[in-house]
């Protein structure tokens, strides 16, 4: 599981921005927003974490149980495939 | 060739026809470092013309020209914000909107109240980020109209200008004006990583807000009255 080749997170205001530049942004000229556990993910994923290693990151950081956490990764994930934004899951 | 000083910037080119021959004519130095040339073949304009012809060779390289200049800037800390700026007090406001919104027709308003306010760019300007602040210059590009000044004025404000009933105008947060502003500027696909940048520290720096107005005079003052105030 990855994220496409071309997308970049800039972050304002405790806010993430996602947009595509290259070629990707041919096909993909909207954004996506991100909130801070969003944005926490979304850096883990571009190095190459794992569903586990992501769950976990989220049970450390927001001190929530294990069932709580996959169920907002699985949100999360869900909504980067609807959006077309991770490949190979 | 000529050399322009643009937005700061020593600019090379060799316009042909008679609007960015005329436009440009106030941006002409005698510096002889440039920073980079701008420069399209006659083949290209031709082909434009050709595709497009509602437009003329001179239309042509006007508007080509000024796209590729403003994807150029994009490596000097500057990129284009497709609206009306308007000066006073030695303060820039932008007003920006698709076309037909109404960008023009508001800033005219703050010609007509305010003696002192002036248009910088009616359709065009630059927006760029130095050492000491965030600025906007008048270029030659000012879309179908001849209004631009070759002047430099501190960015103040940004407005996000919507029709509407009534005059009404709000606190826009930075994050939520990301989007409105990259739909009104080029974002050329090898060059997203600067324009991200750039916007982002623009807009940590700028207050940002959404106006809805008709056209009345009581718009101008609205939208002059709270965004010179520049609170946070």
């Amino acid at each position: 599981m990855n994220i496409k080749k071309g997308f970049l997170l800039s972050e304002i205001d405790d806010t993430g921005v996602v947009v595509a530049t290259g070629k990707l942004s041919k096909t993909f000229n909207s954004m996506v927003t991100l909130n801070e556990s969003g944005i926490m993910l979304w850096k883990k994923l571009e190095t190459g974490a794992t569903e586990g290693e992501l769950i976990e990151a989220l049970m450390k950081e927001y001190s929530i149980d294990e069932k709580t956490a996959t169920e907002d990764l699985q949100t999360f994930l869900n909504t980067l495939k609807g959006a077309d934004i991770i490949e190979n899951c | 060739m000529p050399v322009y000083k643009i937005a700061g910037m020593n600019v090379k080119m060799n316009p042909k026809y008679k609007t960015l021959k005329t436009q440009s004519e106030a941006y002409i130095c005698d510096e002889e470092n440039i920073d980079f040339e701008l420069y399209i073949s006659d083949e290209f304009l031709n082909e434009q013309q050709k595709e497009n012809p509602h437009l003329t060779l001179d239309d042509c390289e006007y508007i080509f020209y000024g796209s590729l200049f403003y994807e150029k800037c994009l490596d000097y800390n500057c990129f284009l914000l497709h609206s009306s700026a308007v000066a006073k007090d030695n303060n820039a406001y932008l007003f920006s909107a698709s076309s037909g919104t109404g960008k023009s027709t508001h800033t005219s308003l703050w010609l007509k109240n305010f003696e002192d306010a002036f248009i910088i760019n009616d359709d065009k300007p630059a927006i760029k980020i130095e050492d000491d602040g965030i600025y906007v210059y008048g270029t030659p590009f000012s879309g179908k109209t001849d209004q631009n000044k070759n002047v430099k004025v501190p960015l103040k404000s940004i407005c996000i200008l919507e029709r509407g009933i009534e005059n009404k105008i709000e606190k826009v947060k930075a994050s939520d004006a990301v989007l409105p502003i990259l739909n009104q500027t080029i974002r050329p696909e090898d060059k997203m990583a600067n324009l991200m940048a750039l916007v982002i520290e623009t807009l940590k720096n700028t207050n940002v807000y959404r106006l809805y107005c008709n056209i009345s005079d009581e718009a101008a003052m609205l939208s002059f009255s709270t965004m010179s105030k520049g609170e946070i």
